[in-house]
């Protein structure tokens, strides 16, 4: 942050307007009324994905636009999607706290809800794949009467535990983070059911010089973890793709190609989140437009990396020599899904430059194009890489080309919806800044202006 | 020693130096049985109080560690009890438990620092002494507190309290127990 000075709070604000202002938005019964709107609309959609759910359940995998060829279709392509959204989560709550950005402050909490939500997403898409998830469970090693093991050495078993953990990992984290904010809402709440339910939820918390020294540490382990983390689920689900031998999935680059994508896509997510925030409950002067530059540079930066891959698979696939991967490109450029490729370029290559205007950057329409260019062009990526790869691989007469159906796309679009709905509940009922980390910044402010000591913040270093 | 038990006495700052200063000089006098109280983690507060406790991480550590080797046993336990070839492999191919082991000792690391740091807190503990008192919901706002426990053994609530009030507490209260 050497150049940029632009405020990150109003200078007038202190701790006590902060956790009031904050608070303030959680316990009171009343909303805003673009929040009820916004939460019926994303309702009415979540019921659709509900209908789909069921649909799919009752007449079976079927009802998905799949064949043999193309195996994995919708499922996955949502899979990788979501799960590449909720990694950013997960990035700007950790690194930007081990590296000690300030700009995390108010929007780390939105960005590690949407990775918890984005994960369940992920998650329940391979299940409804499954055709028969009831069975889900025989993923688990667990002694059982046919004396089967799960095969370790299967993509399929990797991912099945790397988003299991990864779950576990988002619930702890941003269990953690809300705890101080929990005893916060426990002590400002004045409803008997409030203070019941978010005193159940702190578990105690008094803000003690002890608890706050135990919680750094364990704040400092997770942040440490969350690293690999990032890059290994969305590295172990690359794999699924690129341990097999299909021309269009075979390539080394994927692991780190698919992360820089998840980034790419998890920022320009909580880009938007920011903006819901900002516009919903009259957070603009501490989700400031300095905030919005920051997210925009990071989205910068991961789809460069995501167009240099572009180019490098392109090249190892003329690289090689081999007919077939050379086929697959021929195929993504004319075949049947050329306008999901091109789409995917315009999006991803040509549009995505928009992001290195700062007026583009720093205008809430302006971002809130881009970071939905975003999402589409990744999602258009995700759809290109598993259809085009699988629809004509090396046997000529298994050829076969998928249409989406109206399932596919119900279910799609229904699960948007499941994630704002569920985005919605939890800025409502939760603390959507985290108060704590904001006083913990607003101190460190205050403290460092007349002293001219610039980072020596934390105790526990 | 006063005759109602009392948890012992909590002291009001105005600010963060004011609760160091008067934390470093009540550990001065020689009193241990002490806590502060910060909306957010306050920087030399743990020093002052010589909190030196690094259990978390060692804890954290030692979690992804027995979770690594469980998992990776079982998987070998898994392939030795139901051989499976593919392609000539390795029945024992390690390579490939990698990722599983690394998840889940990720997962020990986890789990063990969360409940770790949750369970060396005390918690949880839905009563304590001190949400008897109604300023001390500030503890979460913009409040900085100290408490003289009783348990403390050179304490005695008069001296206490004019030692607190000496070092610019704003207000002090007995804590009932």
């Amino acid at each position: 942050m050497t150049r940029d000075d632009a405020p990150l709070a109003p200078a007038r604000l202190d701790s006590a307007t902060l956790t009031d202002r904050v608070a303030a938005v959680v316990l009171p019964a009343r909303a805003p009324r673009a929040w009820w709107l916004a939460l019926l609309l994303s309702a009415l959609l979540s019921l659709l994905f509900l209908t789909g759910v069921v649909y799919v359940l009752s007449v079976g995998v079927g009802a998905f636009g799949l064949n043999i060829p193309v195996a994995w279709g919708f499922p996955i392509i949502n899979t990788i999607w979501w799960i590449g959204i909720a990694h950013a989560g997960t990035l700007i709550s950790a690194v930007l706290l081990l590296t000690r950005q300030d700009w995390r402050a108010s929007i780390n909490r939105g960005a590690e809800a949407m990775a918890m939500f984005a994960i369940v997403l992920a998650g329940s898409y391979p299940l409804l794949h499954l055709g028969r998830p009831w069975f889900a469970y025989f993923l688990l090693p667990y002694p059982n009467i046919m004396d089967l093991w799960p095969q370790w050495r299967s993509p399929l078993v990797w991912d099945f535990f790397a988003i299991g953990s990864y779950l576990l990992f988002t619930m702890s984290f941003l269990y953690l983070s809300l705890l101080p904010d929990l005893a916060t809402l426990r002590d400002r709440a004045r409803h008997r059911v409030q203070q019941l339910f978010y005193g159940t939820l702190a578990l105690g918390w008094r803000n003690s010089a002890r608890h706050w020294a135990r919680y750094e540490q364990a704040n400092r382990v997770l942040a440490v973890i969350a690293a690999p983390i990032v890059v290994s689920v969305t590295g172990t689900i690359s794999m699924d793709l690129s341990v097999s031998i299909v021309p269009g999935f075979h390539f080394t680059i994927f692991p780190p190609y698919f992360v820089a994508g998840a980034l790419y896509s998890g920022f320009a997510t909580t880009a938007i989140i920011a903006i819901i925030l900002r516009s919903l409950f009259g957070f603009r002067d501490v989700i400031t437009r300095a905030h919005l530059n920051r997210l925009g540079i990071m989205m910068l930066c991961f789809v460069l990396v995501v167009d240099y891959a572009y180019m490098c698979e392109i090249f190892t696939a003329f690289y090689t020599g081999e007919d077939f991967y050379r086929s697959v490109y021929f195929d993504r450029w004319t075949g049947p899904y050329a306008p999901y490729y091109w789409g995917m370029i315009l999006c991803n290559v040509v549009l995505a430059q928009g992001l290195w205007f700062r007026r583009l950057r720093e205008s809430v329409p302006g971002l809130l194009c881009l970071a939905l260019i975003a999402d589409i062009g990744m999602w258009l990526e995700r759809f290109q890489i598993v259809i085009t790869s699988t629809h004509k691989d090396y046997m000529p007469s298994a050829w076969d080309t998928v249409t989406p159906t109206r399932w596919d796309w119900l279910i799609y679009a229904g699960s948007i919806g499941v994630f704002f709905f569920l985005l919605l509940l939890f800025m409502k009922l939760m603390p959507a800044i985290s108060m704590h980390d904001m006083r913990d910044m607003l101190h460190r402010r205050r403290h460092r202006q007349p002293k001219g000591n610039p980072r020596r913040e934390r105790s526990h270093e | 020693m006063s005759e109602i038990r009392i948890h012992g006495l909590l002291a009001r700052f105005a600010d963060t130096e004011t609760l160091l200063l008067a934390t470093r000089a009540l550990r001065g006098a020689g009193y241990t049985h002490l806590d502060a109280y910060s909306p957010h983690p306050v920087q030399g507060l743990s020093e002052a109080l010589a909190i030196e406790d690094h259990r978390v991480p060692v804890i954290a550590l030692i979690c992804a560690v027995l979770a690594g080797a469980a998992t990776l046993a079982l998987q070998v336990y898994a392939s030795l009890d139901y051989p499976f070839n593919v392609g000539g492999k390795p029945v024992v191919s390690w390579p490939a438990y990698v990722i599983v082991t690394f998840a889940m000792s990720m997962v020990g690391a986890t789990l063990g620092a969360l409940f770790s740091m949750l369970l060396l807190n005390g918690f949880p503990k839905p009563y304590h002494p001190l949400f008897n008192i109604a300023e001390f919901s500030d503890a979460s706002r913009d409040g900085f507190f100290l408490c003289l426990q009783s348990s403390d053994p050179r304490f005695d609530a008069r001296r206490g309290r004019a030692l607190l009030e000496h070092q610019g507490a704003l207000r002090v209260w007995e804590v009932p127990q």
